[in-house]
């Protein structure tokens, strides 16, 4: 699905972006800084400008990193090394693993990242041995020593810089994704260097060359080509930005002036750049070519100035897309203002590319090498070098900066050191380029200065691995007396934005092989199924299994103390330290996806208490939390929790579900969240005795959380001996002709309006596993590239005892429910029944046949009349078989047929139940109703109705406002509604105003039911109708 | 007297232009392609199979904890490291055994707070420290003089001659790449003295292009200046990634000082 700016209304992004302002101000400020000259002891002897520096850090294990710079090795036959640290960038070797290196010319340009979860390396060079030959290398172990494998290698190329991302969801889930931008064409036979991605769809596992494709940036007809810089940034949903500079006149290349014209172009892919003309997503309103021109007319100092020591290449630009969305893209560029000097620009985008901070957010004059990068909180990081002081005793000063808005930033300064010594032949003191990237909230970078060991000249600490004297702020060979010449050497930071003692977290999974280590965006595909929320029946001291997960129950309806359950979470922290509170608050959603959450209980959040020395604690004593009769125990649970200085993200779970009111990773990207959603469904298995099956079925909701009308698609797979051991498997829009269960297919929901609700029911056989075994089924709503959201169905082969036990237990929570919702007196007796077999104890399977004899025909009843109210056909299992139920001879196939009949009736109630609307629903109304008049216009009473509106919401994010205002909230809208039905000449919507008006005194429900028909109505009249994405 | 003999052996083995060293019952060392593939070559005795002697080494069966007693050759960036405990990443795992004493012929690997190097070859014979000195400094001379002759091969011209001018290629001749390696190609004319291999117009300068960029790519490339006198080495251009068809002195070796005008002489013929 292609997105569209059109979906993310700007008063929204404001409100977001302010609100995310005023929670994080507070801890903008803070930062422990690490600087290491990561030259190796054994190094000490060189004296080299070892400058351009370029870093990669593992995502998925930032302790790991690789390094390059302008380093060479004169013991080796034919590779340069780079530079790797395993404990977090404290220490680092350095290991010749590129080849290219000629003992006349020198491997260069050399970039590097990892996989996001891979842990894989790519690696792009230019050779020493040959000019403008690129080389693509990859590494499974880049530790190992051994040389990198070649993938690529291409003659005419410059400036090679890769991006890379691992696909979280989808068909495509674990394929490694490469970008390296490059200037392809330099020096060819009548070529014109123009920007170009090589792209990888699955770079780890293709054999060579990778599946790299060159793909062309440039659509404009150019006689220069563009300049050597060709930066991607990529973000987890699959849109794929890069930029680079146009060059549009050389005539100033002169061997006096030596400066370009130049315009700055974004360009983006929506789909990984798999598209068939990928990079055409944004387009330049000038001319309709792709490429947006951001800036034009620059004047940029290109192959002959210099900044100090340092020459200027047209090589300063950087791009940085924001984690929580990829409507947030922020740019750096250079250029000469004036006649002199260089100067920085950072502006950025609300929307996709389309539009741009008319002025600059910030600008710094004298100043080179742009590095952007942006946290997991969204705060953007930009590191730079700026020349400072007068002639003769200049310095370079390199800054790291910090903001949440783009308007108040800090100033760490990492180093402060000589820029006229050491002499740099090469003119590349500093380098062309450095790099700066963001691993959850915090900063790793790298950049390059003079390397004399004066405390001085590192405001933030440093420390140094090659041997120094930093008394007399001599540098010391590696063995023996003597002084070594200052030089220039690379030096590692990393920048802590939240203390590791502060920087709390719930694992998103658990599994035994490890567990999440509090990584944003975390690691693992399937976060809502091991994770360290949940739930139990009794307020007991939590345990857990063998792979240290937390041993859950599914909840209870009930009335009184038996609707009673118990939420639990572990919390985790990254350090000890000092002593914390942590406090949690629970959340709950029917269960599918798309479900908007509700508060889970009403007592006041519970709060960890952590002692200085811990870094985990558990809930002793769960939240209480009571589900009345009337609700289903398939339910969600979230939990979402605050330290003083880590708050969780905004906007909170409540009242809107993970991905929406926009595409988020809201869960994977926030490690102060955590939710389970997953259905067990006990089965016999064949183990048990019996060795016959029979077809078991689960049901989830997918509701459209989004406030226009869409496809929504459904994904789904298991592992291959899942699928094989749940027999016969088949999934179904309920309504919809079922198909086989095909692990990887997706299900296309065309046509849902906004809170429309639709059911899935998949069914299998009763497995043939082992006891015990989990067989997971995994559903993902995916939004283009990224999945949002999703779930899992798991068959557990059980005891048959647990299972009639599980089928008893469903059968009262089910008839309790009918009960409370129709008043059914026939309902209220099978509770009663099955909780009179549940409570003698033991149950046999004779008890349990008989059970079955007496009372399928009720259920069989039951189902027919919760089916004439909603309108579903007759399942498989129908009247006739439900009847039977207690002359099966087989109790297992018994049994399955009782599960699948108590989960379908389940279902209908649930239909039923939401059919009469749902609190849950109330925000995404409201934001559906602030989109819609947005979209409207000036009509009548859209005024009042959106400043209303953006109240509402702002103070239900707050919340300072709930649902309990809501009918307040309506009602002052409604004088509004009336203008706008009136103007718009629409009885239907005037019908509409008027239902909510009769039902604004009845029950929360009934009136965002009516609210929603409202808005139903209003969605379809002329200027109000969404443009789709 | 041993030694006596085995100094006189050397000497005929040098003059007769061997650079083969025999360990053993193993075949021959040809030194002259050791001194290519190693750069650190060392006497040293095995203290640990299986270990390294310095953090961040991947420790395997191949790995092994060697104290260096005497360094044979090394690059001159490197300090002594006699005494030492360096890792060395045997070619063979089992191939050596604690106690035992081998030159290693290694080339680097890791370096952190101490050194790693990958064995490329070894001796296990007697060979004195001196004699294997001798021997590597005459293999590598040959080499160095190889490299030489395969490079007066391909050059059209070789020249004796002094630099008279130096221009920058105008843009019109040949267009400036839009990149920070471009080579800043500039024009260097030669007074030519005496020609020792090709054909040079009669009374007029010949003429070069050179890469008078310092850029990283270029940085080690030769920069001729104006009265700079030597012997001159001009091939067409061979540099992959540049379309240029002139004469070049692109490479360090197509530089090389008067006093080599003889040996320069003798490999062109």
């Amino acid at each position: 699905m292609r997105r569209s700016s059109s979906r993310l209304p700007i008063p929204f992004v404001a409100a977001i972006v302010s609100l995310a302002v005023s929670l994080m101000t507070a801890s903008v400020g803070f930062s422990q800084i690490q600087v290491v000259n990561i030259v190796p002891a054994w190094r000490s002897n060189e004296t080299g400008i070892d400058s351009e520096p370029n870093l990669a850090v593992d995502p998925a294990n930032p302790l790991r990193m690789a390094a390059s710079a302008f380093t060479f090795d004169s013991m080796s036959d034919s590779n340069a090394p780079i530079y790797v640290s395993t404990d977090g960038g404290a220490t680092w070797t350095l290991n010749s693993i590129l080849p290219g290196e000629s003992p006349d010319f020198a491997t260069h340009d050399v970039t590097l990242r990892f996989g996001g979860t891979s842990g894989i390396l790519y690696v792009g060079i230019l050779r020493g041995d040959a000019a403008f030959r690129l080389n693509i290398l990859r590494a499974a172990d880049f530790t190992a020593g051994t040389p990198m494998t070649l993938l690529v290698s291409r003659d005419h190329v410059d400036q090679p810089y890769v991006a890379a991302a691992t696909v979280m969801g989808g068909p495509s889930a674990g394929t490694d994704r490469v970008y390296i931008g490059n200037n392809n064409g330099i020096g060819g036979v009548g070529t014109t260097p123009m920007a170009t991605i090589d792209r990888s769809l699955d770079a780890a596992a293709t054999p060579a060359p990778g599946g790299f494709t060159p793909l062309l940036l440039e659509t404009r007809p150019s006689l220069e080509g563009d300049g050597p810089a060709i930066r991607p940034a990529i973000h987890p949903d699959g849109t794929v930005y890069g930029i680079f500079y146009r060059v549009t006149d050389v005539s100033g290349l002169s061997p006096s002036e030596t400066v370009a014209a130049a315009d700055v172009v974004v360009v983006r892919s929506d789909e990984w750049a798999a598209e068939a003309t990928p990079f055409a997503a944004l387009t330049d309103p000038s001319d309709g070519l792709a490429g947006r021109l951001v800036a034009t007319g620059l004047t940029v100092p290109a192959f002959g100035p210099v900044l100090g020591q340092n020459r200027l290449t047209a090589s300063n630009l950087s791009i940085a897309v924001d984690p929580q969305t990829s409507d947030r893209v922020w740019i750096a560029w250079a250029d000469r203002v004036g006649m002199t000097g260089y100067t920085l620009h950072v502006r950025r985008s609300e929307h996709r590319g389309v539009d741009w901070s008319p002025d600059d957010l910030l600008t710094i004059d004298h100043a080179t090498n742009p590095a952007l990068a942006v946290s997991s909180r969204g705060k953007v990081g930009f590191l730079y070098q700026q020349l400072t002081g007068p002639a003769g005793s200049q310095r370079w000063q390199t800054h790291f900066r910090r903001s949440v808005d783009g308007t108040s930033w800090t100033d760490d300064v990492l180093a402060d050191t000589p820029a006229d010594t050491p002499a740099a032949e090469n003119e590349m003191d500093v380098g062309d380029y450095l790099h700066l990237q963001a691993v959850g909230k915090d900063f790793y970078g790298i950049f390059s200065a003079n390397n004399a060991p004066v405390l001085a000249n590192f405001p933030s600490g440093v420390t140094y691995q090659r041997n120094a004297d930093w008394t007399t702020g001599t540098l010391l060979p590696d063995s023996g007396p003597g002084a070594v010449d200052v030089s220039i050497d690379p030096f590692f930071f990393k920048v802590i934005d939240t203390a590791p003692d502060q920087d709390f977290y719930v694992r998103d999974w658990t599994d035994g092989t490890g567990a999440d280590a509090g990584l944003e965006p975390s690691t693992h595909p399937y976060f809502f199924t091991t994770s360290d929320v949940w739930n139990q029946l009794s307020d007991t001291v939590p345990t857990f299994n063998a792979d240290d997960q937390p041993v859950a129950s599914n909840v209870r309806n009930g009335v009184g103390a038996l609707g009673d359950n118990f939420a639990f979470a572990r919390v985790h922290r990254k350090g000890a330290g000092s002593a914390a509170d942590v406090s949690l608050h629970f959340l709950y959603a029917n269960f599918g996806v798309g479900l908007n959450y509700q508060d889970a209980g009403t007592a006041v959040d519970p709060t960890l208490t952590f002692p200085a020395a811990s870094t985990q604690q558990t809930l002793s004593a769960g939240y209480p939390w009571h589900l009345d009769p009337t609700t289903s125990e398939h339910l969600c649970l979230g939990v979402e929790i605050t330290a003083p200085n880590d708050p969780f993200v905004l906007p909170s779970l409540w009242g809107s579900s993970p991905g929406w009111p926009y595409t988020d990773l809201r869960v994977i990207n926030d490690n102060n969240k955590a939710q389970r959603n997953i259905q067990i469904l006990p089965t016999a298995s064949a183990l048990t005795g019996s060795g016959t099956s029979a077809a078991v079925s689960g049901y989830a909701i997918v509701h459209n959380a989004a406030t226009f009308p869409r496809t929504v698609v459904v994904r789904y797979e298991a592992a291959p001996e899942v699928v094989k051991k749940l027999g016969g498997a088949r999934v179904e829009v309920v309504g919809q002709r079922a198909r086989p269960f095909r692990s990887g297919d997706t299900i296309r929901l065309e046509g849902m309006q906004p809170g429309e609700n639709r059911w899935l029911r998949i069914t299998f056989e009763a497995p043939s596993g082992r006891q015990g075994e989990i067989l997971p089924v995994y559903f993902r709503e995916m939004v283009g590239n990224a999945a949002v959201n999703g779930f899992a169905l798991v068959a557990l082969p059980s005891r048959l005892e647990d299972v009639l036990r599980h089928n008893l237990e469903m059968h009262r929570a089910v008839f309790t429910r009918m009960a409370a919702l129709t008043g059914n007196e026939t309902a209220a007796g099978e509770s009663r029944a099955a909780t009179a077999l549940l409570e003698r104890g033991e149950i046999s399977e004779q008890s349990y046949r008989d059970f079955l004899r007496e009372h399928g025909r009720p259920l069989a009843d039951g189902l027919d009349s919760a089916r004439k109210h909603t309108g579903w056909k007759a399942s498989f299992y129908d009247r006739r078989q439900a009847r039977r139920l207690g002359r099966m001879r087989n109790v297992s196939r018994a049994a399955a047929a009782h599960t699948a009949a108590l989960n379908e009736l389940d279902a209908l109630l649930t239909v039923r139940q939401l059919a009469a609307g749902d609190p849950a629903d109330i925000l995404q109304n409201v934001r559906w109703q602030r989109d819609l008049y947005h979209r409207m216009g000036p009509v009548p009473g859209a005024e009042v109705v959106l400043r209303k509106s953006e109240e509402f919401i702002s103070g239900y994010t707050r919340r300072d406002l709930g649902n309990a205002d809501y009918s307040g909230f309506v009602r002052g809208l409604l004088g509004s509604y009336r203008e706008t039905a009136l103007a718009l000449r629409s009885p239907e919507l005037g019908t509409a105003v008027a239902g909510m008006e009769q039902r604004n005194a009845g029950s929360l429900a009934a009136l965002q039911k009516a609210h929603r028909s409202f808005l139903l109505v209003l969605q379809g009249l002329p200027g109000a109708h969404p443009i789709l994405p | 007297m041993e030694c006596i003999l085995r100094g006189l052996l050397l000497a005929w083995l040098l003059l007769a232009g061997w650079t083969h060293l025999y360990a053993g019952a193993a075949p021959p060392l040809d030194l002259r392609q050791e001194v290519r593939k190693s750069k650190l070559v060392f006497r040293g005795t095995v203290r640990q199979l299986g270990a390294a002697a310095m953090p961040g080494v991947p420790v395997s069966a191949s790995t092994a904890v060697v104290t260096v007693d005497e360094v044979i050759s090394a690059p001159a960036a490197i300090s002594d490291l006699t005494g030492k405990d360096v890792t060395v990443a045997l070619r063979q795992p089992g191939s050596a055994r604690p106690g035992q004493q081998i030159v290693f012929f290694t080339v680097g690997w890791i370096y952190g707070k101490g050194l790693a190097v990958r064995e490329v070859d070894r001796l296990e014979g007697r060979q004195t420290t001196a004699d294997l000195r001798a021997a590597l400094a005459e293999a590598a001379r040959r080499n160095e003089e190889e490299d030489l002759a395969e490079r007066i091969a391909r050059a059209e011209l070789v020249v004796v001659g002094r630099i008279i001018r130096i221009a920058k290629v105008p843009r019109e001749e040949h267009r400036p790449l839009l990149s920070e390696h471009d080579p800043d190609l500039h024009r260097a004319f030669l007074q030519v003295e005496v020609v020792l291999k090709g054909k040079a117009p009669a009374g007029e300068p010949v003429s070069f292009l050179f890469a008078n960029s310092r850029d990283v790519a270029w940085s080690r490339s030769p920069k001729p200046k104006v009265g700079q006198q030597g012997v001159w080495l001009l091939l067409r251009n061979e540099v992959p990634g540049l379309t240029i068809q002139d004469l070049t002195v692109f490479n360090p070796r197509d530089v090389q000082p008067l006093e080599r005008a003889a040996m320069v002489r003798r490999l062109t013929s």
